[in-house]
């Protein structure tokens, strides 16, 4: 007996079926069996339509694709947020994705940098630099706490002391606490950058305009060099880090502003 | 937002997730789905329900980032090339074997084409224009996905019950 092939079982399902196929229906247990086995495959496909399952992600990961998509505006509560809740790589845009369609790529980044903090060397770049560009007597002189408690010994003897990718990953989210703590804590206190006490408002204005410009130069730097190499963590966190201290110096030009006056340019 | 996203999240992410096979580009592509989604919201008129505006979003754009990895360019020969490595699985014992996780047996073609039919409920028609196929080509696909799929469950599907005389064959009329 000749069987049918099982493709055109699986037709039969939304097909008619001809004279001779219905008649071998009748007559071939094995074609029927395969027939009505295709039928609940398919019932029970189309049920699993309504079926939910758990979301691939959590609403965090999504609205902070949001926030470097611009659909959602930035987050001004991020000052207030305890440190250890903070992701420094939530609040950058990634450079990896210019294109804002490309969500794909921001996870991957994600991967990446998972672990993103800032090394000893950048958090000095993001924070002396910016005493240096405010023309600050500690500009490397007096390091934070924080600053020191991740930056003991230089970067290359910091090194040796890790022995499994895991020490370097968990030392590298350590620092990324310290550093999230930090630039809390420099939003809020740091007196060396703060605006020169002489001049008033309109000169701190003019220091803070300046370190913003001289961060933009660090930025583009930065940037252009993940053009080249977007996957590299050192870049990543360069630019990362910079844009942290970008956007603590724009706060702080908030606050020496009037009241009147938004900071939508400098 | 959080509210839209918490109330139709576990659907719209289901459609994802039986689009792409690997769970973690699936979650990429789900990312992606939601960004548009809110970056349409205002364009959003209500002139369908939510879901079902929210779904298509997520089917189109999934398919979308599928082709753009070109994961379905040359669905049909892929079919093919794949065959024989389903049928090495088709030794093997199924019985615990979901039709969900059957799916991922399928070649990318045939179970995109499955998903979107027999699951998603879009016409051979409407697959066609999505992935740039024939309808013949859609059909084609749709029933080797089928058959493949009765193979690698049928274990499971003989185990749950025998055929009887009301489960049998009662195809419309020619």
């Amino acid at each position: 007996m000749q069987h049918l092939s099982p493709e055109r079982i699986a037709a039969l399902v939304d097909e008619p079926a001809t004279h001779d196929e219905r008649t071998h229906f009748e007559q071939c247990a094995r074609c029927r069996a395969d027939f009505v086995a295709v039928r609940r495959i398919v019932a029970a496909a189309a049920s699993e339509r309504d079926r939910p399952t758990a979301p691939l992600l959590s609403w965090q990961q999504l609205s902070t694709a949001l926030h470097v998509d611009g659909v959602l505006a930035p987050q001004r509560s991020a000052l207030v947020t305890p440190p250890s809740e903070i992701r420094p790589i939530a609040s950058a845009p990634s450079l990896a994705t210019p294109s804002s369609t490309s969500g794909h790529g921001f996870r991957g980044w994600q991967r990446v940098t998972g672990l993103a903090a800032a090394a000893a060397m950048l958090i000095t770049v993001g924070v002396a630099g910016g005493r240096m560009t405010m023309g600050s007597a500690t500009a490397l002189g007096d390091p934070s706490p924080a600053i020191a408690a991740v930056q003991p010994a230089g970067p290359v003897s910091l090194a040796a002391q890790f022995r499994t990718p895991d020490e370097a990953r968990a030392s590298l989210h350590s620092a990324e606490e310290v550093y999230s703590g930090a630039l809390l804590w420099l939003a809020a206190h740091d007196s060396a950058i703060a605006p020169r006490q002489i001049g008033g408002a309109q000169a701190a204005a003019s220091d803070y305009r300046h370190r913003l410009e001289v961060l933009d130069a660090a930025m583009a730097t930065a940037r252009r060099a993940l053009y080249e190499a977007p996957d590299d963590p050192v870049m990543n966190r360069y630019y990362l880090a910079t844009l942290g201290a970008r956007e603590v110096t724009l706060r702080r030009l908030t606050t020496v502003l009037p009241a009147s006056q938004q900071v939508l340019e400098y | 937002m959080r509210a839209l996203w918490a109330e139709h999240a576990p659907r719209v992410d289901a459609v994802v997730r039986r689009l792409v096979h690997d769970l973690d580009e699936a979650a990429d592509i789900a990312q992606e789905v939601w960004i548009q989604i809110f970056r349409a919201l205002p364009t959003f008129r209500g002139d369908a329900q939510f879901s079902t505006w929210a779904h298509r979003i997520a089917v189109n754009r999934t398919l979308n980032a599928l082709r753009r990895a070109r994961r379905l360019l040359g669905a049909h020969e892929e079919l093919t090339e794949e065959t024989a490595m389903v049928e090495d699985d088709v030794e093997q014992p199924f019985v615990r074997e979901s039709i969900t996780q059957a799916l991922d047996k399928l070649p990318r073609g045939a179970r995109t084409v499955f998903v979107l039919h027999d699951v998603e409920g879009f016409t051979h028609e409407e697959i066609a224009g999505q992935l740039g196929i024939t309808t013949g080509g859609s059909k084609s696909q749709l029933f080797k996905a089928r058959a493949k799929l009765r193979r690698l469950l049928a274990p499971l599907m003989d185990h749950l019950s025998s055929p009887t005389m009301e489960d049998g064959y009662a195809a419309p009329l020619a």
